[in-house]
């Protein structure tokens, strides 16, 4: 936009008579115009919840992807007490060798025992029960490189060495939660969507049901040659004030929420809970985009109905 | 020089009858005329497209030397703000004072907030309510709000001023004040439209008179 156009543009929207005006003083004084800021409000915070839940849902998938990335598990079950007649201790190194040298495979690692009773703590209890529990024991394997192909043909090799071994592919339920998270996290953006939109339709509702309201004032100030500024100047000032206030009450109790989660949940809230980093950027972003979209939306509703008659 | 030119015009209300056909007339700059005729004529419709709040259905109209069936809205918007209105229900804002009421067409135009008070003064003082100004428009007479709505009329010294019957309401003596008025500004070189039925305000103050009947303009 030229700087000729910009001065007057800003100039028109930070334009402040309310009480001078002959609407905008009944407009602001009205119930609808009132309860604005309050619903406004209300928008906002379910909006930055939908959002920062969203959020929470990436960081957690992130999280996921970084832990489960392009890793398998090899498994000997319990019961097999040496791997091919071998001593229990002897076959498994042998097994780890095995693995190790294949060519698929850039590491092979024991999950210590100790490490796989904290896993399973929560199932099975604390270690002293499990003490003597016929435990399976397990091998982390990193890939090279993993797709079907790969883990298919490391398994064959791997069942014609070691036949009661199996080989735990993370990736088919890795990607399940994956995609269970995506659609959360869709349906997390489209309900913040559909509340930012329902604010806006309320602004243009408000904004429409006080033209009709104001009709005959609006066409006596038409007659008497009043431009389409000067009509939209008379619900600015009571727009942009509920709008700015709405959008700051649903900003505060935001945070006083996140606030009381991080107090509450001190110690045990998952890691990734809540916005990090820059997603604070889209937190502030989030009702900085209301309060102009509904100056925006005004100015188009207004517009929309004066152009209706020349 | 012709500030309002009328050629062939018809007009309806949406998809209604036509209401004016074939209207032909132009006022000359600075001139005075009445507007005349039964009730459901049609003069408050044919005031209305002088006052550009209505478009005609048919034919041309020119306005300032400019075709204002061209629907250009700025154009309108600037050529309505040489027009002043008194309104048959006078049409005052009610929860405005009778200054504020007043003071519309200043504020419309940005005037600073000192001049409009003394415009709004003096014009109060010229319709005989300098001690009214503050009141609430409900709670004047018919005869103050007709005044009040002549003062808002006149405020910002438009070159075309209508009136629709603006002594529908009040009695012979304060008619009488009310065409004085009209009068001063036709002598101040304001160009004049007054619809009326009152046939001893036009005899009183004589001027050509446009007769319309069920939508036909005769000139007489
Ligand atoms: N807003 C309107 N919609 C439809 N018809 C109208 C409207 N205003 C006036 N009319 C019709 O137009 C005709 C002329 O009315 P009007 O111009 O008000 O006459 P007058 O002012 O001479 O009494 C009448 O038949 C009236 O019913
Ligand atoms: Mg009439």
């Amino acid at each position: 936009m030229p700087k000729g156009r910009l001065v007057p543009l800003l100039r028109f929207f930070l334009r402040t008579e309310v009480d001078t005006t002959p609407l905008g003083s009944a407009f602001s004084s009205e119930r609808a115009t009132v309860i604005l800021p309050w619903v406004i409000g209300v928008m906002v915070y379910l909006a930055l919840l939908m959002v920062s839940a969203s959020m929470s849902i990436d960081n957690t998938i992130a999280r996921w992807r970084a832990d489960l990335a392009d890793r398998i598990t090899v498994v000997v079950p319990p019961a097999v007490e040496g791997l091919g007649g071998m001593p229990l201790t002897e076959s498994h190194n042998s097994l780890l060798s095995f693995l190790r040298s294949d060519v698929s495979v850039s590491r092979a690692e024991e999950i210590p025992s100790a490490k796989l009773q904290l896993l399973l703590e929560p199932w099975l209890g604390t270690a002293a029960h499990v003490e003597g529990l016929p435990l399976p024991r397990m091998i982390e394997v990193d890939m090279r490189k993993v797709d079907s192909v790969a883990i298919a043909q490391l398994r064959t090799r791997l069942t014609e060495n070691f036949p009661q071994v199996l080989l735990d592919d993370h990736r088919f339920w890795r990607n399940r939660l994956l995609a269970v998270g995506r659609i959360l996290q869709g349906i997390g953006l489209v309900a913040m969507i559909v509340a930012l939109a329902t604010a806006l339709v309320i602004v243009a509702l408000g904004v429409q049901i006080a033209m009709s309201k104001h009709a005959t004032t609006i066409q006596l100030l038409r007659v008497m040659g009043a431009d389409d500024s000067y009509i939209t100047a008379q619900f600015l000032p009571a727009v942009r004030r509920a709008s700015a206030i709405g959008s700051l009450i649903g900003l505060l109790v935001f945070l006083s929420t996140y606030a009381l989660l991080r107090i509450v949940g001190d110690g045990f809230a998952p890691q990734g809970m809540g916005p990090q980093d820059w997603q604070w950027a889209m937190v502030f972003f989030v009702p900085l985009f209301l309060f102009l979209a509904a100056l925006a939306v005004l100015v188009i509703t207004i517009w929309g109905r004066l152009r209706e008659a020349p | 020089m012709v500030l309002v030119r009328f050629d062939n015009v018809g007009m309806r209300y949406g998809l209604g009858p036509e209401v004016l056909h074939d209207i032909a007339f132009s006022l000359p700059s600075g001139s005075f005329h009445y507007l005349t005729g039964p009730s459901g004529a049609g003069k408050t419709s044919l005031l209305r497209l002088m006052f550009l709040a209505q478009q005609p259905s048919r034919g041309t109209i020119n306005a300032f030397g400019k075709d204002v069936t061209s629907k250009d809205r700025k154009v309108l918007q600037s050529l309505r703000r040489r027009i002043g209105v008194v309104f048959q229900e006078f049409r005052m804002v009610s929860h405005l004072s009778a200054a504020e009421n007043v003071a519309l067409p200043l504020r419309i135009r940005g005037m600073s907030e000192p001049s409009i008070r003394e415009h709004v003064r003096e014009i109060m003082a010229w319709v005989g309510l300098e001690h009214h100004t503050e009141a609430d428009t409900a709670t004047l007479s018919g005869g103050q709000q007709q005044r009040v709505a002549i003062a808002r009329a006149v405020i910002s010294n438009p070159d075309l001023l209508l009136a629709d019957e603006p002594t529908g309401n009040v009695d012979d003596a304060l008619a009488e004040r009310l065409l004085y008025l009209f009068e001063q500004m036709h002598k101040n070189g304001t160009t004049v439209v007054v619809a009326t039925h009152n046939r001893r305000l036009i005899e009183r103050y004589p001027h050509p008179v446009f007769q319309l009947d069920d939508g036909w303009l005769k000139k007489s």
